[in-house]
């Protein structure tokens, strides 16, 4: 056969990417070819088999080709093979997909045995074949074994040809992205093993009902060699990845361990299957997951979170695909036992954790891998679920292939939308609508002071990405444009926003790294901040220049800026008087100083100064409103009956209230409500708002315990109502209720009276 | 200060014309208690340390609630990406941004992500629509002012909790003026933020007059949550448009451009 292997492995090294992936693919098809070749050259009866009725004899489950047409039907049992010369009595264990199932060497032996006597048999002209119907009755179909078309190869012996090369070219893929990289490399050794072992074993798993001895146990060595070595290669890989622990000769020390302990099993020295390869496998796969687990210690110790963020991903998929392999077959043929799956398709699980090594090995060169990863896991892990169910529905229900299709479907629907929301909610994170930009990049822009600027641009990345270190980077290490560092570990942005270039290291305290979709946000945010430094520049020119031609600003503008000033400059100081530490006595009276409630006039008055609408003068009937809205939601909150009709107020109602009248009169009416609910005790309040032309009158009457107007001291807010009153040019009258019940407050405000002041 | 009269015409009490007295809530039933929601964990962001100590005094109307303060948008951002508050009372001018952003991020979180939406109590030195607007339509559920009396805060923390939707006349008015004062040309094609249905502005000219949510509710015949979800969507509306508003003053001044992502 004609291989186009290189003359030595060293001259594969200098091979550009691109062909040495073409190589290995190449490789793949030859293999796959010889496998085909091999597994369809010995003579073909046509039947399919199954372990029939009680397991012990092979049952006829398919019928074609020259079975079919001597008449053989399906459901007999297949009893022996004769030819003039013997007679070979059959049992189901002749069917056994890999020999590796049976413990001892005597067994095997003879299992190889059988297989060469029944192949000899079946490479004559003509064979009898002896079959047993349901019935019992026994009779002898003579059928001309013939060579076997290549569709007729079951389907998991496609499966493992499949298999064994998606891992190769994955292994081979991700070594072209790292060449120089020892992981990468023993990781592209670990792809040929899984390669040789499983299209070794898909030969045998092929037959019919026989093989050459000679070959089958070749075969099986050279499935050992592969399967020894792949686990020695999982082992070394964890030696060198992502932290090399140990040099060349340390890896090589474990490949040639492995090596002569597979001599040790192909020479027959070891005392049976389990020590001459079970328990080399099954050690290998744990050391390798100690090694996984031993280097995610080293990495948490050394602080070095993207070797973590990729042990990750390796130490589970491997975890998944061997834990679940040997799980499956290995330690169920060491306990005595036949695997609940056939070996090839187990050997499906290898893939799974190929793609996640893969994505482990390629992330710490391409950033964006981290999302793409997950995306493929996810699809693989969609994959692996309706295989794993389909295969149970037809394995064990017999399900037929519509209901399979059906399934199929179904979880295709399921699995879309619930990856698409994984996806969309991972993407999420580090994206911005254009609204939010604005409303982020503007308060950086328009900060008072370059002081402030800088300390909000730093907050703003802080908010944004949560490093764990920033770090100012000196004139001349300052980059022009945001760029990414250390393999995604920290990004540098550039000076912008009177900050100085920074570096921002190990986002999200250290879980993540930083990836393109963060740099250009990262970008946009430095643009956008250029564009709005220098239109904050233009306008202060202009301001200036307006100032000194005497120009008026725009009122909007100029109102901002008090804004601010006052509360940068008054309000916050005065504000904070309002809330003396808690240990300290309140002001007493008459003390130096200004009490609470001045200085919450003052803020108030401030505020209607700087906002725009509340300054205007406005109808007295909205203030009636906002006065009724509030007390009758605060006392029915309280479990109040509250009676307060909607009058109409008419033409009186449009008379306009200046800010502090506004103010007044809603402070009246709160103060009436805040008396009735902690003194009143009252269950019933009813409140009449009455206009005239030339008054307006509030009557707010409970029906609670009432009070002695002349006997009740003063401070339980009597004194405020009486000066809200007076603001307002009105009169307040306390009394008693109806029946001497309760209490009624009276509010009159003579209209007139008010124009005339004003 | 100056008071103006509008019209001056003679005309008796205006409450001795039963006839004009406006469809009321019956008086006699109390209303039923309101539920309040359990409130566990509270959050108070504000760079000023008297604003703070106010905020965690008047906390205290929630036995149960154990309170967090951050005094920047970057520590409360990481606050709450550790865990769940069951309400927030944010400052808007903050150091290091505004307390919008950090509304509309708790008030409605991304699907699937966290325990659900927190409480936002909207608290500010201005009561000016630039203020007030984008904070309603943060999905903020309560606004009040740096400066109001402290039992003030607690009122509007408690309602809050209780679910009251954050309106008033006052606010009503201001809204309806909103929309009167920017038709809906502002608005691009294909984003849900028209006008303002007749339901909607109705449920606003109630509340502007004087009537509570519970009395809308029953002049309109329809529940006190179909009022409540009449005013949501108002504000949903209001929120597109000042976004929408925002984004496109940025474009206008060159300093947002038309492919701008940010992803």
């Amino acid at each position: 056969m004609p291989t186009p292997t290189p003359a030595s492995p060293l001259r594969a090294l200098r091979l550009a990417p691109g062909a040495r992936l073409a190589a290995a693919v190449a490789v793949c098809l030859v293999s796959a070819v010889l496998c085909v070749w091999l597994a369809a050259s010995p003579p073909w009866l046509g039947i399919t088999f199954d372990a029939g009725p009680g397991g012990a004899v092979p049952r006829v489950a398919a019928v074609a080709g020259p079975a079919a047409q001597a008449g053989v039907r399906r459901g007999e049992t297949l009893v022996a093979l004769q030819t003039a010369a013997a007679r070979t009595p059959l049992d189901s264990l002749d069917l056994l997909e890999e020999p590796d199932f049976l413990d001892t060497w005597p067994a095997m032996d003879a299992f190889f045995a059988r297989q060469t006597r029944l192949t000899a048999q079946l490479g004559a002209p003509a064979v009898g074949l002896a079959l047993r119907d349901a019935g019992g009755a026994e009779r002898v179909v003579t059928v001309a074994p013939g060579r076997r078309p290549v569709s007729t190869l079951p389907l998991v012996f496609w499966a493992q040809l499949v298999f064994g090369a998606t891992g190769c070219v994955i292994g081979v893929w991700v070594w072209t992205l790292r060449p120089a990289d020892p992981g990468a490399r023993v990781y592209a050794v670990t792809g040929a093993c899984f390669l040789v072992f499983a299209h070794a074993a898909s030969i045998y798993s092929a037959r019919e009902l026989a093989l050459p001895g000679g070959l089958f146990r070749a075969l099986s060595g050279v499935n050992h060699l592969g399967a020894d070595l792949f686990g020695a290669a999982l082992c070394a890989l964890f030696l060198s990845f992502p932290r090399p622990a140990v040099g060349a000769r340390g890896r090589a020390l474990v490949f040639a361990a492995a090596f002569l302990w597979w001599l040790l099993d192909v020479t027959r020295v070891a005392p049976d299957q389990n020590w001459a390869s079970r328990y080399l496998v099954m050690t290998e796969m744990l050391a390798a997951l100690a090694l996984a687990l031993w280097q995610s210690w080293r990495a948490r110790r050394a602080g070095d979170p993207a070797a973590r963020a990729m042990l990750r991903w390796s130490g589970w998929s491997v975890a998944l695909g061997c834990g679940a392999f040997i799980g499956l077959t290995q330690a169920v043929s060491a306990a005595g036992r036949i695997p609940p799956l056939p070996q090839g398709y187990a050997f499906g699980f290898f893939v799974l954790m190929y793609a996640g090594l893969a994505l482990a090995v390629a992330r710490t060169r391409v950033f964006d891998l981290d999302l793409w990863a997950l995306r493929l896991l996810g699809w693989g892990l969609g994959i692996a679920t309706f295989t794993a169910l389909a295969l149970y529905l037809v394995g064990a229900g017999q399900a037929p292939a519509l209901q399979v299709i059906g399934l199929a479907l179904l979880v295709a629907l399921a699995w879309a939308p619930m990856r698409r929301l994984v996806w969309s909610r991972l993407t999420r994170r580090g994206t911005l609508p254009p609204e939010e930009l604005v409303e982020r990049v503007l308060p950086v822009a328009f900060a008072a002071s370059d002081a402030e600027r800088g300390a909000r641009w730093q907050a703003l990345l802080g908010a944004l990405f949560d490093p764990l270190h920033v770090a100012a980077l000196p004139d001349g290490a300052a980059p022009t444009e945001a760029a990414l560092a250390d393999d995604g570990l920290a990004l540098v942005v550039p000076a912008v926003a009177s900050s100085p270039a920074l570096r921002l290291g190990h986002p999200w305290g250290g879980r993540r790294l930083f990836a393109g979709r963060h740099l250009a946000l990262v970008r946009t945010l430095v643009r956008l901040l250029h564009a709005a430094d220098e239109r904050r520049r233009a306008y202060e020119v202009a301001f200036e220049r307006g100032l000194q031609q005497g120009v008026q600003r725009g009122t909007l503008g100029e109102r901002t800026r008090i804004a601010r000033d006052l509360h940068d400059a008054v309000s916050s100081p005065l504000l904070a008087g309002l809330a003396p530490p808690a240990a300290a006595p309140a002001t007493p009276a008459g003390a130096a100083g200004p009490g609470p409630d001045e200085i919450r006039r003052a803020v108030q008055q401030m505020r209607t100064i700087v906002s725009g609408t509340a300054a205007d003068p406005a109808p007295l009937a909205d203030a009636v409103a906002d006065a009724r809205y509030d007390a009758v939601r605060r006392l029915r909150a309280a479990g109040l009956v509250v009676e307060w009709p909607l009058a109409d107020l008419g033409p009186a109602g449009e008379t306009a209230l200046g800010p502090e009248a506004r103010q007044a009169f809603a402070a009246f009416c709160q103060e009436a409500v805040t008396n009735i609910l902690r003194h009143a005790a009252a269950r019933h309040v009813t409140c009449v708002v009455r206009t005239a032309d030339d008054a307006f009158r509030v009557e707010i009457a409970d029906d609670g315990v009432g009070f002695d107007p002349d006997a009740t001291p003063a401070g339980q807010g009597l004194p405020n109502l009486h000066a809200r009153a007076a603001t307002l040019g009105g009169r307040v009258r306390i009394a008693r209720g109806a029946g001497d019940r309760g209490t009624v407050v009276h509010l009159d405000v003579p209209l007139a009276a008010r124009e005339a002041a004003a | 200060m100056t008071v103006a009269r509008a019209r001056s015409l003679p005309m008796p009490f205006a409450a001795d014309r039963p006839a004009a007295a406006l469809p009321d809530a019956d008086p006699v039933v109390p209303p039923p208690p309101q539920a309040v929601a359990e409130v566990r964990a509270a959050l108070v962001v504000d760079d000023d340390p008297g604003m703070l100590g106010e905020a965690i005094d008047a906390l205290a109307v929630f036995p149960d609630a154990e309170v967090r303060c951050a005094g920047s948008l970057a520590e409360a951002e990481r606050l709450v990406r550790r865990r769940h508050f069951d309400l927030a009372l944010v400052d808007l001018g903050l150091p290091d941004g505004s307390g919008i952003t950090l509304i509309r991020r708790l008030a409605s979180p991304a699907p699937g992500i966290g325990d659900g939406p927190t409480l936002c109590v909207a608290r500010t030195m201005f009561e000016d629509d630039a203020h007030l607007f984008p904070a309603l339509a943060a999905g903020a559920q309560g606004y009040v002012l740096k400066g109001d009396a402290p039992e003030r805060l607690r009122e509007q923390l408690l309602a809050a909790a209780r679910g009251e939707p954050p309106i008033s006349p006052a606010v009503a008015r201001r809204v309806l003026g909103f929309f009167r004062a920017h038709p809906s040309h502002v608005v691009p094609a294909g984003v849900a933020a028209g006008p303002l249905s007749p339901r909607e502005a109705e449920v606003l000219r109630l509340v502007a007059r004087g009537h509570t949510v519970a009395e809308a509710a029953e002049v309109l015949g329809v529940s006190e949550n179909t009022v409540k979800a009449h005013v949501k969507r108002t504000y949903a509306k209001l929120d597109v448009r000042t976004r929408v508003g925002a984004a496109r003053e940025a474009r206008r001044l060159g300093i947002l451009r038309e492919d701008d992502h940010g992803t």
